[in-house]
């Protein structure tokens, strides 16, 4: 009955897709319209761990908080079924380390969520060479699986996915009851929203098997190992629109991860990568009635501007966004 | 004099033994007499995760410092020479049955013992359970180096089945006995008997976490190596069968994909196993006490 699109098929895109499939009316159909999908989207190169910066928010703590709990609880139930290793979500335990900064090895947003998070002992800080440390156990989701098998699924339930770039969200008007904007960077430009700004990331994926847990120093290194590589990380370089590798960043993400566990220098290299993380002061959840200057109107939920914290989020935020998507649907609908 | 010292057993304690010894005395003549090498000794099989077991007769002093000498090596390997195969890794060890108190606690990283809600969450007949850092050190990966390092110092290797120690000692001015479950027959000694156990070798990269279940009923675990996870295992004393029992691998694999879920959707191997976790603390003892015969015996000094 109802017709519903979905632009952008990335982490947030495809699970905003499926959790729309499961609330629509018997008879509704869902179309992913996008220009890029599996590897060429930025969800590709996330290491995907559950680990939120303290920045990261929605319109109120409250909303930044049940957004976290839904996502860990999703991922949770999808890590104790068989599902788990086709989906790509797995259990990792790690550390977080620094010698200058107290503070920042505890994460309050975190605390409440994970069963087990400590600090760390005399003995691991002095193995590890470091002041500060915690260590703790969350969920990582390995985009390089989960976006395949969330296209399965979408696909399997009668789900439509046209590759098309748009140059506004008018070209779909007259063609769907509602529109779901997860277009992530893309954003940007599709709906002109200035706040919507890279975090450049560059990062390395390698082959390391003998690391089992993730590390994060201070505040920009990271090993966190995935399904078949490690992730070797990174930078957060706001506003800069540089695609291609840098050298710099490469030798200092080497050096600063070799000093931390000297054994890398013998990890198999298999990539560098970079990608944009499409940053917004607070992620965009929320509904909208678009006007355009033809007079012509169509009914949107935005659910973009998760920055680093896609894959981590988008389950939470897909499910507010449906939320947002059935209480507009009746009146989308009475306009045939 | 140069002193022949023959080490019967190519296995981790007869490769460790000889490394040992070797480091203590490099002009020393020293050969291994095995009937197996790696890949085909005992501890080839083994998940190689370091935890003391299996060891109630000996004296808890021994057991500690052995293990925590052998811990040391398999860390700085972790942090320095990946070639051996050591993966460092944390996890659960869960139990119905009331879990006892470990000698060797302050050795591993961070052991403490689960809370009743961390237990229950596996199933609401875990009673109590355990968690600590530890390392996996693959045999199957550092016998071949440390064979190596062996024929480096001068050490040579001869395969072949000895019927008894006398034929070992008539080459040798001492001979170091690492025979394992040989040693049943060739010292003989009747009081050394096989602890049959099974494990299967599966491909599940996502693993990285250990889970164990130590429950006489449902006794299961999942340990993480480098590029398999070992699903086990068994525990059947004076068994001697080195064949695959189905019967265990449908227990194996049930006991484990319950504690495991996301583990049915793999293939799998197989193979059968046992344990690693004392080998270079006894090596060093054992080199100690070699060195200290060599010295009563033939006047050498016992330090060169």
């Amino acid at each position: 009955m109802a017709r519903v699109c979905v632009v952008g098929a990335g982490v947030v895109g495809l699970t905003t897709a499926t959790q729309l499939q499961k609330a629509l009316p018997p008879g509704s159909t869902v179309t992913i319209i996008a220009d890029k999908f599996l590897k060429e989207t930025t969800s590709d190169g996330a290491a995907g761990i559950f680990r939120p910066g303290l920045q990261f928010q929605g319109d109120s703590p409250e909303v930044t908080r049940r957004w976290l709990q839904d996502s860990f609880n999703f991922y949770k139930s999808i890590l104790n079924s068989q599902d788990a290793a086709s989906a790509g979500v797995k259990l990792i335990s790690g550390f977080h380390f620094s010698s200058k900064y107290p503070k920042i090895v505890w994460n309050s947003l975190l605390l409440p969520i994970l069963e087990e998070y400590r600090s760390c002992t005399e003995e691991e800080l002095s193995f590890y060479r470091h002041k500060y440390g915690t260590f703790m156990t969350t969920i990582l989701t390995e985009c390089r699986r989960y976006l395949p098998y969330l296209t399965d699924k979408f696909t399997r339930q009668g789900g439509r996915i046209e590759k098309r770039h748009l140059k506004t969200l008018e070209e779909l008007v007259g063609h769907y009851d509602i529109v779901c904007n997860c277009s992530g960077f893309g954003a940007k430009d599709l709906v002109g929203d200035e706040l919507v700004t890279p975090i450049r990331g560059q990062i390395y994926k390698v082959r390391a098997p003998w690391i089992k847990n993730f590390y994060y120093v201070d505040y920009d290194m990271y090993i966190v190992p995935g399904f078949e590589y490690i992730t070797l990380g990174g930078t957060r370089q706001f506003d800069s629109y540089i695609e291609e590798t840098n050298k710099y960043d490469s030798m200092a993400i080497w050096e600063r991860c070799l000093a931390l566990i000297p054994s890398l220098k013998d990890a198999q290299v298999v990539q560098e990568w970079v990608g944009w993380r499409p940053y917004r002061p607070a992620v965009r959840v929320e509904e909208e009635f678009l006007t355009f200057d033809s007079g012509r109107s169509l009914k949107v939920v935005h659910n973009y501007g998760h920055g680093g914290y896609g894959v981590m989020t988008a389950p939470g935020t897909s499910i507010h966004a449906v939320k947002l998507v059935m209480k507009m649907l009746p009146s989308a609908l009475s306009k045939l | 004099m140069v002193v022949r010292v023959v080490v019967v057993g190519g296995g981790v304690s007869g490769v460790g033994s000889a490394l040992a010894i070797l480091q203590r005395l490099p002009s020393c003549n020293l050969t291994i007499i095995a009937e197996h090498f790696t890949p085909n000794t005992t501890g080839d099989g083994a998940a190689g995760f370091w935890e003391p077991h299996l060891t109630t007769g000996t004296p808890q002093e021994k057991i500690i410092q052995w293990c925590q000498e052998t811990w040391e090596l398999f860390c700085s390997w972790w942090q320095y020479k990946q070639q051996m195969g050591v993966s460092f890794v944390y996890g659960e060890t869960i139990s119905q049955d009331p879990v006892p108190e470990k000698s060797w606690q302050h050795v591993p990283f961070a052991f403490h013992s689960l809370s009743h809600s961390e237990c229950v969450k596996f199933g609401p007949q875990y009673q109590s359970g355990f968690s600590f850092g530890t390392v996996t050190a693959e045999p199957l990966k550092f016998l071949p180096v440390l064979l190596e390092e062996v024929r480096a110092l001068g050490g040579s290797v001869k395969m072949c089945r000895l019927t008894s120690l006398a034929e070992a000692a008539a080459e040798a001015d001492i001979v170091i006995n690492c025979s394992g479950l040989g040693a049943r027959k060739l010292v003989p000694d009747p009081e050394v008997y096989p602890c049959r156990g099974q494990v299967m070798r599966v491909r599940a990269p996502w693993v990285g976490r250990y889970l164990c279940d130590a429950s006489k009923k449902s006794f299961a675990y999942i340990i993480p190596n480098l590029e398999t996870v070992v699903l086990g295992g068994t525990n059947q004393d004076h068994d001697w069968r080195l064949e695959v029992d189905p019967t265990d691998s449908q227990t194996i694999w049930d006991n484990c994909t319950a504690l495991m879920p996301s583990l049915k959707v793999v293939h799998n191997y197989g193979h059968g196993g046992s344990g690693v976790t004392l080998f270079w603390g006894c090596s060093k003892e054992v080199a100690d006490i070699a060195c200290d015969l060599i010295h009563k015996h033939y006047g050498l000094p016992s330090r060169l």
